[in-house]
């Protein structure tokens, strides 16, 4: 990109299984007033909004964004609404930064928000994300068709369930020192292991919570970013790739499209992001998936997942941590979600982290995941590398 | 704009009441035909953007089973929840951005799949639990709120609507792809079915299946291509509130804003003058009046009689919606990224039957949202 482009502010609500206290126009509002501030900017610095949010069956409101554009600043300016599922919120934002990136916009706010909490269950909801006449009628849902992806990786990489119980106790003490997280719960691995099965290898504290809440990031033009953060965190390289692919096709890495975290370290010029990248807030809202980012990411060969899962890898004190919020599985908001990591990753760089900051951050990375394999359907994911310098 | 970007490539599916094809065979079929109509390979193609909505798709993220007939199989796809206007404006931001070359857009729906009254279901749920949805509001409902006040606003009378759809109608004639191709008359449309004063059967477009599709490329391609291009010299869009009891329901908000956007970026000060042909979202008759005036075409509260004028017929000043317009053929989601084809396809000099001899600077314009909340526009011209 000619035009470079930096994270100024970021706003995050608390999130929650409901938020009864706050509508969705009153949560997006929250969000947008929290990013500004954190800015140091008004409505009026906004010259355009891009606005997340995934099913809207999840919400119970059709085009929830329509009635939610006077919460995210957008009256009277350029205003649409990206939808990739899961990875909603990385779309969006990747959306934003091209606002800004193709010269005609200097300050572009991304809001995205969902209330999952309106759903009886999410589950049945994205049931109905796969193909209507054979797959729905099998009841896939994200649950059951990450399980089956995460069997075949303990089957070729070696990792197993006390691993994958290592990974939820580390994002759960992680969540603590998050003030935003929604599960704020200390586990230790017999709690994980002991918890109630889910969908085999999965107990419950394995997965993600269903979460309401919003969050908002804003974007400006280089010489402007500047001027309105003290550290502002440039974008170095972004990418938001669609895969297509049916169950047996996956290969033994799982089912994670790694092509978008390649793209992003292309333009970013990262070639080793072990050595590059100082912490990485990923889309994991099952423990194993996580580990298997560990090899899609490239910060390890597929070979010594076990090892670094032993090692402590991605813990606060480890070699880079891994999701400092304490992630997905503890705070899930869906179409919020990938927009969380690239807020938590800019909070990074810009040393906005307070008792979860790491220390030392250069560069991070962020990424979102949505969709799902299944019969000629489609995973999207998206990635962010965020840095302190240009 | 210091970049430039052309439209260089256009596909559109013949539009029916009820398609025999499959959605994702339709979705391939316009995304094949514009790249090769841009004389270029699914290898060219950096990135795509798609505009469908999950509820008329029948399905909670569409995109996961309609990106893969787009092409999208490892490009950079983002999908927008809006209607397809604004994924043309998106797809010309990331050219734009010099990050992408070719950017491929691809809209559609497929209404016959909404059986009985469930477009106007999926309209209702888009108002909020408390206070409108309770109250039966429908996007139709919200047109003739408009409409209404419109009409009481500035005397505009039933049978200056219905010269639009009189218009319109005749034009789709012209247009090999139009749904509607039936010939009306002035008494058809007054005397057709009431549905929502002072809207009737045929003041209100059909429900359509169809597609289209458009590969957006940067200049240094464009000038390459052997073909006729459209450049785009101007896009602006913008949003209205949500809430119809905040603004004023006899002019439309967002689309003054957003042509004064495109009109700044492409220098058109005299719009009347400057612009040859016009393709615009239709959505009801009397929107097309309301529209004539926020684009400036006429003055405020003059847009019945500048339908009577014949400014806007084929032999008119600025012709509008030679195609037939969205009163003729309505693919929900799709509607405005024709209107964006139609006018692209005006100013490369290809559209056929309807073609508006010498067109050089064409406008396009999509609707998204109920009571017209959110509009988009764009300037094309034939040369750079």
């Amino acid at each position: 990109m000619a035009r470079k482009v930096a994270i100024v502010g970021t706003g995050q609500t608390k999130y929650a299984t409901r938020r009864f206290d706050l509508s969705a126009d009153d949560m997006v509002f929250e969000a947008t007033s929290r990013a500004l501030d954190d800015a140091g900017l008004t409505i009026k610095d906004v010259d355009a909004v891009v606005f997340g949010m995934a099913p809207e069956a999840l919400d119970g409101v059709n085009c929830m964004d329509k009635w939610c554009s006077g919460a995210s600043a957008a009256y009277g300016k350029p205003f649409m609404r990206v939808h990739t599922g899961g990875a909603t919120g990385g779309s969006a934002a990747i959306a934003a930064a091209y606002h800004v990136a193709s010269g005609l916009f200097d300050v572009v706010l991304v809001v995205a928000m969902e209330r999952v909490g309106e759903t009886p269950d999410a589950q049945r909801v994205l049931n109905r994300i796969y193909e209507p006449t054979l797959a729905s009628e099998f009841a896939l849902n994200i649950i059951n068709v990450v399980a089956m992806g995460t069997i075949r990786a303990m089957k070729s990489h070696g990792f197993t369930e006390q691993h994958m119980a290592l990974i939820s106790v580390k994002n759960h003490l992680n969540a603590l020192n998050n003030p935003f997280a929604h599960l704020q719960i200390r586990v230790t691995a017999e709690d994980v292991l002991k918890s109630p099965l889910v969908c085999w290898p999965f107990k419950l504290l394995d997965c993600c919570p269903r979460s309401d809440g919003a969050c908002a990031v804003v974007f400006a033009a280089g010489d402007k970013a500047k001027k309105i953060a003290r550290v502002p965190a440039w974008v170095k390289g972004m990418a938001a790739v669609t895969d297509i692919k049916v169950p047996g096709e996956t290969g033994d890495t799982g089912w994670i499209s790694a092509d978008a975290a390649l793209n992003a370290y292309k333009r970013a010029g990262i070639d080793n992001p072990r050595r590059q990248i100082q912490v990485v807030e990923c889309y994991s809202p099952f423990s194993s998936m996580e580990l298997m980012l560990y090899e899609n990411l490239k910060f390890c060969e597929s070979s010594e997942i076990v090892k670094l899962a032993e090692a402590g890898f991605g813990e606060m004190n480890g070699e880079v941590p891994f999701t400092p919020s304490g992630g997905v599985m503890c705070s899930n908001p869906i179409g919020a979600t990938a927009l969380i990591r690239i807020a938590e990753a800019a909070i990074q760089v810009m040393g906005k982290g307070e008792k979860r900051q790491v220390h030392g951050v250069k560069n991070a990375l962020a990424t979102g995941t949505g969709g799902s394999p299944g019969i000629g359907s489609a995973s999207f994911t998206t990635a962010m590398v965020l840095g302190r310098d240009i | 704009m210091a970049e430039r970007v052309a439209i260089i490539g256009v596909a559109q599916t013949k539009y029916e009441g009820k398609s025999s094809d499959a959605l994702s065979d339709i979705i391939f079929d316009v995304s094949s035909r514009a790249i090769e109509d841009a004389g270029l390979n699914i290898k060219d193609i950096g990135s795509i953007t798609l505009a469908a909505h999950d509820m008329v798709d029948g399905r909670a993220i569409t995109s996961m089973l309609t990106a893969a007939p787009a092409g999208a199989h490892l490009k950079d796809e983002i999908r927008l929840a809006e209607d397809g206007s604004f994924a043309v404006a998106l797809a010309c931001l990331r050219v734009l951005s010099g990050e992408f070359t070719n950017s491929l857009v691809v809209g559609w729906s497929k209404c016959s799949e909404c059986t009985g009254d469930t477009m106007n279901t999926i309209a209702n749920l888009c108002y909020d639990p408390f206070f409108y949805r309770p109250s039966g509001l429908n996007d139709v409902i919200s047109y003739a709120i408009q409409a209404q006040q419109y009409m009481v606003k500035y005397d505009i009378t039933c049978e200056q609507a219905a010269e639009v759809v009189l218009k319109n109608r005749a034009n789709a004639q012209n247009n090999e792809l139009a749904h509607l191709k039936s010939a009306v008359t002035v008494r058809d449309i007054l005397e057709s079915q009431p549905v929502s004063t002072p809207l009737k059967k045929l003041d209100l477009p059909p429900w359509s299946d169809g597609a289209c599709a458009m590969v957006i490329s940067n200049a240094s391609t464009a000038k390459k291509t052997k073909k006729k291009c459209a450049w785009v010299k101007g896009f602006g869009w913008s949003n209205d509130t949500y809430f119809s009891g905040e603004k004023d329901l006899s002019k439309l908000g967002s689309l003054y804003d957003a042509a004064a956007r495109a009109y700044k970026m492409a220098a058109v000060t005299n719009p009347a003058k400057e612009i040859d042909v016009a393709e615009i979202h239709d959505i009801t008759s009397f929107h097309e009046l309301m529209e004539y005036e926020a684009l400036g075409f006429c003055p405020e509260g003059m847009g019945g009689k500048y339908i009577l004028s014949g400014a806007t017929s084929m032999e008119g000043t600025i012709p509008v919606n030679p195609s037939g317009g969205c009163l003729s053929t309505n693919p929900y989601t799709a509607v405005g990224m024709i209107r964006v084809a139609e006018a692209a396809l005006q100013v490369m000099g290809r559209a056929g039957e309807h073609q508006v001899p010498g067109a050089k600077t064409a406008l396009a314009h999509g609707i998204s949202g109920l009571s017209a909340q959110n509009n988009c526009v764009f300037i094309l011209n034939k040369n750079l």
